[in-house]
């Protein structure tokens, strides 16, 4: 139950990272405005986040969707979210309205709701808590990791 | 936790690396490096024809150009 509890989780969490990785290395120049209005960053920092984490997150859920280095992936997305959740919290804080440039293109091809609001802060809280659970379960169903161990 | 690390440090430099490369390779990737000395002189570089448009930023035309 663990193992397939697990591997569900490996799955939606993976697969959304993905498919957000892959929106965002499509328009890095869009995912760079969306650092912007964080003002969080200089803008040397910004340009090479809005390169590198669009990257980042698509090897992470690359990673977790097959199975391979899945416990490693999970942590580091799990930090990666809590990361991005703090950044939430501050344009929150600050008062600032802005797009949370999450879903880059996603986001508006599928109606997906993008505001760096409390509804995203919940929903990364969601993802981290299934990070933590695939990284802590002691198997995971249908992993590449697990097959070439089998072997 | 030596696994962890070695396995933590993999993952970023191959994110790092494809990212890198993406950026070398796209037509339209950002520029990392914010300046660029061109003929003695210090020009910025534009983020892409995209960002440009929006932003009104560093890639826009002179004044006497348009």
């Amino acid at each position: 139950m663990t193992a397939f509890a697990s591997f569900l989780f490996r799955i939606v969490v993976g697969g959304i990272f993905l498919i957000a990785g892959l929106a965002k290395i499509s328009d890095s120049a869009r995912f760079l405005l969306s650092l912007r209005e964080f003002q969080l960053f200089p803008s040397t920092i910004e340009r090479f986040l809005a390169v590198y984490l669009p990257w980042l997150e698509f090897v992470l859920g690359f990673f977790i969707m097959t199975g391979l280095l899945y416990r490693t992936a999970s942590i580091l997305l799990a930090v990666l979210s809590g990361i991005f959740t703090l950044a939430i919290i501050s344009v929150m804080a600050r008062g600032i309205v802005v797009d949370c440039g999450c879903f880059g293109l996603m986001a508006d091809i599928l109606k997906i709701p993008d505001a760096a609001d409390i509804k995203a802060v919940v929903r990364n809280l969601i993802f981290i808590g299934m990070c933590v659970y695939v990284a802590a379960a002691k198997k995971s169903a249908f992993s590449l990791e697990g097959f070439i161990r089998s072997r | 936790m030596k696994r962890f690390l070695f396995e933590m440090v993999l993952i970023l430099a191959i994110s790092l690396f494809l990212s890198l490369l993406h950026n070398a390779v796209s037509p339209s990737g950002l520029r990392i490096l914010p300046k660029r000395e061109v003929g003695g002189q210090v020009t910025h570089e534009s983020v892409s024809p995209g960002d440009d448009a929006k932003t009104g930023g560093a890639g826009e035309a002179p004044e006497g150009s348009r």
